[in-house]
Formats: structure tokens, sequence, C-alpha cells
């Protein structure tokens, strides 16, 4: 049954809302809804530091744990990308805007670089969601770079003054692969990460799809999950998009609206976290220390 | 990989949001990002040395001045802490240099991506039987 997690102003917040929501609901939920809606709020710092305490990097009952940073990184690795303190808009200097599109190329041309050593680590097999984002089909450079477009395409938007007017939203979906790329409309274009060769029934890729939404001058964003693992996984990724979303909205110069992601399968990962107990422990913990709302 | 810089609790995420946007820099991007690695040097490099190219490739990767990206957080190896990404594109970076991917990530113990030293260990042991063309 679909459930939907009441919006939550941050990060922390919003981690812990869907937490509680589907161990309330026996562990495992399908199609939940989570809302952030301020994706670039301030982090609770106490959650956030009940989470990094469960999350020390090893292997554990089975399972490979990853600091958040680490999960973060693998949808937006944001220590290769310079902070210039430049947000983009038609009326920036040439030098300025130069200095915005050069960071964001040697994002793409590190990352890009990279992606042969990335796909000989474990899990890595098929490439990585990042690696998809911008050299499609993700495990070898001079892909497509589905972010690069996605920012040329935003920016002729902002230059028409879409958001000014709001004519309409722009609704942003569909396959990284059209047959004809030279003619395909970008408006139906999206951040596509799931290739029609994927086999694995789970782990990558759990994320499938990041479609994007312009309103009222906001860039929104709305990520598909096929399995959300809630402790492990569920708060590096909200992190990595949120930080996804801050990129795209600072290249091209629209507000962060909301982040949403939704499950097709939430799961609590009891035999992780020792059973429904272990999970209820790890939610009294954070809900204890979290600040209100 | 593994994560050992601090995590970002209670700040912003990593840069200013359009609605709260610093003000523009005037002058931005004073340097290039060039790297160029000689690989007959590096491998002839002792551990500190190697240490030392690997923070001016951190500055040319930043575009941050050298002494800023050595004044980070340091690892308890006593070496500049690092991202497993950041150690992951230096790896990389180098091998580019040797034209050979040096390691399989999957055969790599998480500790050696930990830090500048770790990386430098790891660099030095994966190059020291490469044979470079027209060395010594």
């Amino acid at each position: 049954m679909s459930d939907f997690v009441a919006p939550a102003c941050n990060i922390g917040e919003a981690w812990l809302r869907t937490l509680e929501l589907v161990h309330a609901s026996g562990g495992r939920r399908t199609n939940v809804l989570t809302t952030i809606v301020e994706p670039l709020a301030p982090e609770d710092p106490a959650i956030r530091a009940v989470v990094d305490g469960v999350l020390v990097p090893g292997k554990r009952k089975g399972t490979t744990v990853h600091a958040v940073e680490t999960v973060a990184n693998t949808i937006f690795p944001h220590d290769l990308y310079r902070d210039t303190s430049l947000t983009w808009s038609p009326d920036l200097n040439p030098e300025q805007a130069a200095a915005l599109d050069s960071a964001a190329t040697d994002l793409y041309d590190a990352y890009s670089g990279m992606l042969d050593l990335l796909c000989s680590a474990d899990g890595n097999k098929s490439g990585t969601y990042f690696g998809r984002m911008v050299s499609w089909p993700g495990k070898k450079a001079r892909g497509v770079n589905q972010l690069a477009d996605r920012v040329k395409y935003l920016r002729d938007q902002r230059r028409a003054g879409r958001q000014r007017y709001n004519l309409s939203d722009i609704a942003i979906g569909g396959e990284a692969d059209p047959a004809e790329p030279e003619r395909a409309d970008m408006g139906d274009i999206g951040l596509q990460v799931y290739a029609p060769t994927d086999r694995r029934q789970r782990g990558f890729p759990c994320l499938v799809h990041i479609d994007l939404t312009l309103l009222d001058g906001k860039l929104s964003m709305l990520a598909v999950y096929r399995h959300q693992y809630l402790i492990t996984k569920a708060y590096g990724n909200l992190l990595g998009l949120a930080r996804l979303l801050e990129f795209l909205a600072q290249q091209t110069g629209f507000e962060v609206g909301e982040l949403a992601v939704l499950a097709t399968l939430a799961d609590t990962q009891e035999e992780f976290a020792s059973g429904s107990r272990g999970v209820a422990a790890l939610i009294d913990s954070a809900r204890s220390q979290a600040a209100p709302e | 990989m593994t994560e050992n810089v601090a995590g970002s609790a209670g700040a912003s995420l990593f840069f200013a949001s359009p609605a709260t946007a610093q003000p523009v820099p005037d002058v931005i991007d004073p340097q290039t990002s060039t790297i160029d690695l000689d690989p007959g040097a590096l491998q002839a490099m002792s551990r500190e040395e190697l240490c030392h190219e690997i923070l001016e490739m951190l500055a040319c990767l930043r575009r941050q001045p050298f002494q800023e990206v050595a004044a980070g957080a340091l690892y308890t190896d006593g070496t500049l802490a690092l991202d497993s990404m950041t150690a992951v594109w230096v790896i990389s970076t180098v091998g580019k240099a040797f034209k050979r991917r040096l390691v399989r990530l999957s055969e790599v113990d998480a500790e050696s991506l930990r830090s500048v030293g770790g990386v430098a260990r790891l660099i030095q042991r994966a190059t020291a039987s490469i044979v470079v063309a027209g060395a010594a």
C-alpha cells in the first residue's frame, strides 16, 4: 500500500519520519513518498550523529556499510566540485560565466576520467550513478552527459524568462538514449540511471530515475528508488540528491525547490539492525535527540 | 570506499543557494587545472615527496593555493585526510601518467583511501615494478 510521509524541513527529519512510518507498518512498505521542503536547510546534527554512529564503515551481518558521505558521493561527488560562489544568470559577465562553466566541466572531466578505476570496485561493475549522469551509460568516458544537457536546457528556459511568467511547468523525464540524440527534445529527457541491461534484482541500481520540474522559478527533484535501504543508504541518498539539486540550481540560476523520493520498496533492514527492536531503538535514539520541527 | 572527512551536520550542504548567494567575487579561477605528471619522477620520489606531489595535485583540482590545501584536517597517520572519492581521483590521475590502471579498487584496503599518506603508499606499491620508457 502506498504511504505518504509528512513533508519535513530538513534531510534528517525526513529520513527519521520515513523510518518511523515504515517501522510502524511492519518494516517494509511499497511506494513510500518522502518529501523535503527545504533540501538545503542545515542538517539536524543530532540525527546525523546517530546515523553516523550506526554507519561505521565495514562489513556487518552480511551488509557492507559505507559512511553517509560515501553514499552521498555516489550521487554527487561534491569534493570534486569547486565552489565558485557564483550562481548562473544571463547577466553574468563572461569571466564569471567561464569560471562557473569550468567548475562544472572540471567536475565532469575528473569523474569521467576515473570511471574505469571506479568500476573496478565491488558493486560498481555495472557503473556508478554519477557516471550514468555525466557519461551515459556510465562505464566509460565520453558518454552522453545528461547533466550538461540539463544545465543547457534549463539555462535556455531561464534566458527565455520562463520562470518569471510561469508559462508552463517543465517536466523532464524519459530516456537517456534517444534514437536520434541530435534531434531529441530536451524537455522530454530526464536523468536516466537505469539501463535496460540491468538484470540484478537487488543492489545497483536502486536509484532508477531522477525527474526535474521547474515551477514558479524553482527547480524541484523527484528521485525514484526501486529499493530504498532506510538505515544503510537512505540518509546518504537524500544528502547526495540535495547536493545534486543544489548543483543544478547553481548552474542554472533557479531557486531550489523541494526534493522528493519515491521508494517502490522501503525497507527498515531489520536483519541489519538486529530485528524490529533494533530499529525501534535507533528511532528512539534519533527522535529523543532531534530538534523539534 | 570510506569517507573520513568531518560530516557537514549543521552546515550548508556545500555552497550558498541562489536565494542566499554570497557577493560575487571580481577575480576568480586564477590557476589552471592542468596536471602534468612525469612517471619516472614519480617513481623516484620518496614517500614524503610523493605526498607533497599529491597535495600539489589537489591544489590543482580545487584551484586553491597549496598552503590552503595542506592546512586541511589531518588523518591519524599525520597526513591530510581525504575522502575516498578524491583518493580515487588521485590514483586514477597518477595511473594516466603510467598509461595504466594502477589498482583494482576491489582489492584495495579502504584504509589506504583515507589519507594522502595512505594513497602515496598505495601508489608506490603499485608503481614500483612498472618499467617506465625512457627512465634510467
